[in-house]
């Protein structure tokens, strides 16, 4: 079967069908369960009446609803991926290339302002000139490594690299102004943010970032300004004797982190991440410091840095105390008031008792158990615990399980996920150990499974691993959420 | 928790506990694969790791949870004391405040955990001597006072951290030998391969 009649039998599957109501009432199962909104709870039962209508942008995973029984395999992965692929090329195609962005409001940068935006933010204000230098200067190794990546479309007619341009032309017009629409930018996002916009993107996706370009500059002055005067108020001696345990906490924890990447070495750095965690945790006596916000921290620094790195450095091995002082105060802040955002949405992971992991826990285990029973009976039979393993995926992230630049892709689709890193984190947890099923099966003990399952093997995965592991969890999510009666089954099979 | 195998002689269940920071995982990364890192990164929730050993004419594995010692993961880990046919309570000699600590973590194994299960008291660091905090007579009384016992060890210069798991292992072996005259007394103990065997699941429960 041609790559193109598999396409096409895909598609004739598509029929959007809504998720299985049926049997929502009555069900005495977790998923039934009233939950109130507290952040990083899963949302409580809706039931979800209409089929999924979002169609998300490049790279978007397959919008059908596949019957909840059925495992897709990897040829379906490929199929939807090359679908997500054709649809993305014949929207790219519509976009003129050169459009005009003269409408859109022109700010002169101001480089030795101590405020001042940084690159990714005047992207936004010379999007045609950054655009046009960006097509020219695209070098070849990248082109060929976009070519090897989607080597398996070969033959439809198109060069990645209009792709990539029609995408970065996109993002440019919607963060150009003069109101972002913030739903345009999370479906672009969905798919992977360009580097060169990522910054602004996820100051946006964060809240922290105004869709307004008029308030953007003024607002992000006094956010600055903000996290100044806490510093002026908290990170003085009278607050550390009051809370020596919290800093002395920090203090041994954040010399071990990233010790492999030589810039969290420099002792400059480790200064930044010790008063951001120290600022929001003394703001944030509910859960205060727990060890792994540490690592949730280091994206957010990364993807701000390097919006200030020049082009020929590395931000691996960048001096961080090169850059101009005011530009590390303006990384400092904005990665504080983004963690500060983004922690808010899952609190409850790191109050007393975690009940934000448990639960979600708890959820994976009924995910995997009615996805792929055969696995879920084979940790039961060696007596692995979920927690075991995805306690530290939950608490994490995933941080300890990815390489960084795998976990900024991961991010670019939780951020444009609204409750992302609450709700879609457990989807792309059951995703990604079903990835290894048929490894895992294969074990034969308690002691391979775990030691299999504490170092699952990522190292060498990239954006496009990333991406299917996205869509899986995207299949998984509109199977499953809001759609209780699919785990019932599975619940009474097992009690019987 | 000691279970018979059919491949091994026996399987123990030990965890190691102790505040965050102690050198817990370089115990066992020093014990298991003979590897130490000084900038291990913190855990999170639980670590695993296994070694087999060879007592006498007898075969055993040995299976260490690593936990993880903040105070916000207590909820997670103690669910880890239970069925642990041993226990390490590890401090660090630097740090009277991991040292205050051993009464919470010997009242959370007691509690979690089975009854009467062998304890072994480690003061880990002894490398750093000129930054001791906990005099060696103040840890030893402790330990007298609570029939554990006691012992030194510097992960770093990998001194005396087979002695501390030896001292652990030879105390089940032999309140379990009390109950099962078919196991000799078991000292002296000779541990060899390192090596990840694999093993048959199906065993007997013996507690």
């Amino acid at each position: 079967m041609s790559v193109g009649t598999k396409l096409f039998s895909f598609l004739s599957k598509d029929t959007n069908e809504p998720p299985d109501t049926r049997d929502l009432e009555g069900s005495g199962s977790f998923w039934r369960q009233k939950g109130y909104k507290v952040p990083g709870h899963a949302q409580p039962d809706v039931v979800c009446t209409s089929p999924p209508h979002k169609v998300y942008g490049a790279q978007h995973p397959p919008k059908y609803v596949a019957d909840s029984d059925t495992k897709v395999s990897q040829t379906d992965h490929l199929v939807a991926y090359h679908r997500s692929m054709v649809t993305d090329i014949e929207e790219g195609f519509n976009i003129p290339l050169t459009r005009s962005h003269s409408d859109g409001v022109t700010r002169p940068p101001d480089a030795t302002s101590p405020l001042s935006d940084p690159p990714g933010l005047k992207f936004e204000f010379d999007i045609k000139a950054h655009f046009l230098n960006k097509v020219k200067h695209m070098s070849q190794s990248k082109a060929e490594e976009q070519r090897s990546a989607f080597r398996g479309s070969e033959g439809l007619g198109y060069d990645p690299n209009d792709r990539e341009t029609a995408k970065l032309e996109k993002f440019g017009k919607s963060l150009a102004g003069p109101n972002t629409d913030i739903n345009v930018i999370r479906k672009l996002s969905w798919g992977g943010i360009p580097a060169q916009l990522r910054g602004t993107t996820w100051q946006l996706l964060c809240g922290y970032l105004p869709t307004n370009i008029d308030r953007r500059e003024s607002t992000l002055t006094r956010k600055r300004l903000e996290y100044r005067q806490y510093l002026d108020s908290y990170y003085k001696k009278n607050v550390f004797d009051n809370n020596h345990d919290i800093m002395k906490q920090i203090q041994v924890d954040v010399p071990r982190m990233n010790s492999e990447i030589k810039l969290f070495r420099q002792q400059v750095v480790r200064e930044v991440f010790i008063r951001v965690l120290f600022i929001w945790s003394i703001r944030h006596p509910a859960s205060g410091y727990v060890q792994g916000i540490n690592d949730l921290l280091t994206p957010f620094f990364i993807v701000f840095l390097s919006s200030y790195v020049p082009a020929d450095k590395n931000t691996d091995t960048i001096e961080f105390s090169s850059l101009p002082q005011c530009h590390q105060d303006t990384i400092e802040a904005d990665s504080y008031w983004c963690v500060n955002h983004f922690l808010e949405g899952i609190q409850d992971n790191y109050t007393f008792e975690q009940p934000g992991i448990q639960l979600k826990v708890a959820k994976l285990r009924e995910i995997v158990q009615r996805v792929d029973n055969n696995l879920h009976q084979h940790l039961i039979d060696n007596e692995i615990e979920y927690m075991a393993f995805s306690f530290r995926w939950m608490n994490n992230l995933l941080m300890r399980e990815f390489p960084l630049h795998c976990i900024i892709r991961l991010w670019d689709t939780y951020l444009s996920e609204r409750e992302g890193f609450a709700e879609f984190h457990l989807y792309t947890c059951a995703a990604f150990l079903l990835t290894f099923s048929k490894q895992l099966i294969a074990k034969p003990d308690l002691q391979a499974l775990i030691l299999f399952l504490q170092r699952l093997p990522t190292d060498q995965w990239g954006d496009r691993d990333m991406e299917l592991l996205l869509a899986e969890a995207y299949r998984l999510k509109y199977t499953f959420e809001n759609a209780h009666g699919h785990l019932k089954v599975a619940q009474s099979k097992d009690s019987t | 928790m000691v279970t018979i195998d059919e491949e091994f002689d026996m399987v123990i269940k030990l965890v190691l506990i102790g505040d965050t920071g102690v050198g817990k995982s370089n115990l066992l990364s020093r014990y298991t694969r003979d590897e130490f890192n000084s900038e291990s990164k913190t855990t999170i929730g639980v670590d695993f790791a296994t070694r087999t050993i060879q007592i006498g004419k007898k075969k055993m594995k040995t299976q260490i949870w690593d936990t993880a010692g903040q105070e916000r993961y207590r909820a997670m880990t103690n669910a880890y004391y239970r069925g642990a046919a041993g226990a390490l309570i590890v401090f660090d000699i630097c740090s009277l405040n991991s040292f205050d600590s051993i009464g919470r973590w010997l009242q959370e194994i007691r509690e979690y955990g089975d009854p009467g299960v062998p304890i072994v008291l480690v003061g880990n660091k002894f490398d750093l001597k000129h930054l001791r905090q906990v005099p060696i007579s103040t840890a030893e009384l402790f330990a007298h006072e609570n029939s554990l016992k006691y012992i030194e060890t510097s992960a770093l210069l990998n001194s005396n951290v087979e002695s501390a798991f030896q001292f652990l292992i030879t105390e089940i072996i032999n309140s379990f030998s009390q109950v099962h005259k078919d196991i000799q007394e078991c000292t002296p103990l000779t541990f060899e391969d390192r090596s990840d065997l694999s093993f048959r699941r199906k065993c007997c429960v013996i507690n």
